[in-house]
């Protein structure tokens, strides 16, 4: 009889002790921007309202600004299947106007069974801004040291930085950014204040214009690579 | 007399080398016909437009820009000009002080032909081509001056990279031959 107790009572605290133990291995599902982590190496890529853009793994200078993300609850449990439409990336200053919303920045995959994915490709927008937020169902993913948002230092610059007008956005003056999701005369227009000319010589530098080697100087290169989202057809937003 | 002779083939060799070598440098040239061969003219009336034709040769890669700048001579006055293809094209500056020409995305330049970039319209000016004259009158392509390029450049499609080529001189006046009327006999006369 005694035995028998004995042997209930293992059994029982058998079953508390493998219940505590799975407790790390099951999350709530719940995002907690705190507990969940965003890195990346810092860049310049240039993005288009077409999508065609400089890629994440290859931003200008060849180098990989590829996005690694890294969701988790509250138990610090990586949270795994949050689909990529429920994962995108955001201007840190609200300076980039998305093509279509979220779904021009989407992660590349669902999180694994880990809660990681990545982001490889630039967001689709106009604009231009000095870093990206990783965001998740909404929720801007924080710095687990401070708890405040990250701020991934991926600049990014579209050839998109003005309006032409109607139907888009009221036109904007000087360096004011008011991009349409389209490459137009106004951009241009915008972009030749930054090149110097023989008629403008000392044209002031504007990183929203530098797209491309050598950074911090306006050169024939940035001409050329904006000049490729401008003539003939400019680029715009396909939605 | 075998050793001389043989020296002379060296020299005459290496003249022959050097000159290819010189005809593969990527450069900017400025032609006086439609067809990119005239690079020597004589003056045009006076008062009478011409085209030119600025040609890029031997860049051999895809181009998606180049800039540059013409230094122009009395003869000719600058008046304008205008880009091959104005839809897929687009310039910034002008020649005279420095011009900077982009392609659109289709229509990148294949630079291993020559490409023909820009068409300056000139008018013809005060101009002597006799002997009694000035002399050769140089039309010479620099760099992009606004940025303090001494040579022109341009950026390859792929990368976005920019390579430096060197400015050609055409000549107006190119220059004289000085000629004495002679007969068959006094020319033979000269070797015996």
């Amino acid at each position: 009889m005694l035995k028998g107790k004995y042997v209930l009572l293992s059994l029982a605290a058998a079953l508390v002790c493998w219940q505590v133990a799975s407790v790390d291995t099951v999350n709530s599902g719940i995002v907690d921007a705190c507990k969940s982590t965003v890195s990346a190496t810092g860049g310049v890529v240039l993005v288009c309202p077409l999508g065609d853009g400089d890629v994440l793994t290859n931003a200008v200078g060849a180098v990989n600004t590829q996005i690694t993300l890294t969701v988790r609850d509250n138990t610090n449990t990586g949270i795994p299947g949050i689909p990529a439409t429920d994962m995108w990336l955001v201007g840190c200053n609200d300076g980039l106007l998305l093509c279509g919303g979220s779904q021009g920045s989407n992660a590349d995959l669902a999180t694994n069974g880990s809660g990681v994915t990545t982001y490889s490709n630039e967001p689709i927008a106009g604009g231009c801004d000095t870093g990206l937020y990783a965001v998740v169902q909404g929720i801007v993913i924080q710095d687990p040291g401070t708890c405040l948002p990250q701020c991934l230092a991926i600049a990014s610059r579209s050839p998109d930085y003005k309006s032409a007008g109607a139907p888009g956005p009221a036109p904007c003056a000087g360096d004011l950014r008011c991009p349409d999701s389209k490459v137009t005369n106004a951009d241009f227009s915008w972009f030749v204040t930054h090149y110097p000319t023989g008629a403008n010589p000392g044209a002031p530098y504007l990183a929203c214009a530098d797209y491309a080697t050598p950074l911090a100087s306006i050169t024939l290169a940035d001409f050329s690579k904006f000049t490729v989202h401008f003539a003939g057809a400019g680029h715009k937003c396909p939605i | 007399m075998k050793k001389a002779l043989a020296g002379v083939l060296a020299v005459a060799l290496a003249g022959v080398m050097a000159g290819s070598a010189i005809a593969q440098v990527p450069n900017v040239q400025v032609y006086f016909d439609p067809a990119h061969t005239q690079t020597q003219s004589q003056c045009g009336p006076q008062g009478s437009p011409a085209t030119l034709y600025v040609v890029m040769n031997n860049w051999n890669m895809n181009i998606t820009g180049v800039d540059f700048s013409i230094s122009y001579p009395p003869a000719l006055a600058w008046l304008g000009e205008s880009l091959p293809d104005p839809l897929t094209m687009i310039s910034i500056g002008n020649s005279p002080t420095g011009i900077a020409i982009a392609y659109a995305n289709c229509c990148a330049q294949d630079g291993f032909t020559a490409v023909e970039v820009l068409r300056p319209l000139v008018l013809w000016g005060p101009c002597d081509c006799s002997p009694s004259g000035p002399g050769p009158q140089p039309v010479v392509v620099g760099g992009y001056t606004p940025m303090g390029k001494t040579s022109p450049t341009a950026v390859r499609k792929e990368d976005f990279q920019e390579f430096s080529g060197v400015g050609m001189t055409s000549l107006i006046c190119p220059g004289f031959i000085a000629t004495e009327q002679s007969t068959w006999g006094q020319v033979k006369a000269l070797y015996r």
